[in-house]
């Protein structure tokens, strides 16, 4: 492991365990505040389609046909194991293809 | 506290096969099984590592990486937000613990057997953190082993298994028709901002807030 490696087990530890504190601290009034519920509630939502989004953006064919795979595993079975596998498997076999 | 641990007992198993995955796939960025380890205990949030290894992976910067992991983490201020009530009956030294392992799987579970029976409490949802702990460290070390036993995961396409994941994700947040126009908004405007060369932090950020705000534009009585 390389000291970046290390770095980002800190930061993204000491940014999570600060969240949950503002959570324990302040969430009430926080969440009591209809901005600020919006916020919350919407943004990882977004941030998760962004994550998808940007995966596709930078990757090729075989990945917007394995997306497609994995949305449809992913509304049917609602299970992260099985989208994972379904989209693995068409990822593979859409790169042999293509 | 040990009702908690046998409630929490079938998503631990769910929770220890994703862990496993996440394991391989940390093992293939770079993390040792004490790395592993060691950022399963500190961050504990499955969703947020899975984004920054993944953001690290792609992109080799801690700073992208971080701030994707971190961001994905803003629900917890809701999540720990429900359960203060129950984390207040603990004694400092458990309820830190139960703070710590505050997660989507418990605070749902913990919350919703609550309703029926109101004895459940502080010491149920400790129970229920502590089962999650257990699963999420083991399997993601065991799939780390994993991951650096077997070479050349490329194959069995694990380049696509995060991705896969995240979509997932999507599925189990999805709040309904609702969402379409801040969701589509968050889809095209990453899209769009990678396209033109932003560095893709900065567009997952970007686009993530373009569609918050767009959830402000198009359903304004949700408040």
């Amino acid at each position: 492991m390389t000291p970046e490696h290390w770095i980002l087990i800190a930061v993204l530890s000491a940014s999570t365990i600060g969240l949950r504190l503002v959570g324990y601290l302040a969430g009430s009034a926080m969440m009591a505040r209809p901005f600020w519920r919006r916020v919350l509630d919407v943004f990882p939502g977004c941030l998760v389609t962004a994550l998808v989004a940007s995966a596709l953006a930078n990757g090729g064919p075989a990945h917007v046909i394995a997306a497609l795979v994995a949305l449809a595993a992913a509304i049917v079975t609602r299970n992260i194991i099985v989208t994972m596998l379904l989209g693995m498997g068409a990822f593979v076999l859409a790169g042999m293809v293509l | 506290m040990r009702r908690g641990l046998l409630a929490i007992l079938p998503l631990a198993l769910g929770v220890a096969l994703y862990g496993f995955a996440f394991g391989i796939l940390a093992s293939e960025a770079g993390f040792s099984s004490e790395g592993i380890a060691l950022m399963g205990v500190a961050v504990f949030a499955g969703a947020s590592q899975i984004a920054a290894v993944d953001q690290f992976l792609n992109t080799g910067t801690v700073l992208g990486a971080a701030l994707a992991g971190a961001a994905l983490n803003l629900r917890y201020i809701g999540i720990v937000a429900s359960v203060v009530p129950l984390l207040r009956e603990l004694p400092w030294s458990t309820r830190l613990i139960a703070l710590q392992g505050a997660t989507d799987e418990n605070f749902a579970l913990t919350l919703a057997a609550r309703k029926d029976d109101p004895s459940v409490g502080g010491r149920f949802l400790l129970g229920t953190a502590l089962g999650l702990i257990i699963a999420w460290l083991t399997s993601t070390v065991i799939g780390g082993l994993a991951g650096q036993a077997i070479p050349d995961l490329e194959r069995f396409g694990i380049g696509f298994a995060f991705t896969a994941a995240f979509i997932a994700m999507a599925r189990a947040l999805w709040p309904g028709k609702a969402a379409m126009a801040p969701w589509g908004t968050a889809f095209a405007a990453t899209v769009g901002l990678v396209w033109l060369g932003v560095p893709t932090a900065g567009a997952l950020v970007i686009g993530a807030l373009s569609g918050v705000a767009m959830d402000f534009l198009v359903n304004p009585d949700d408040a």
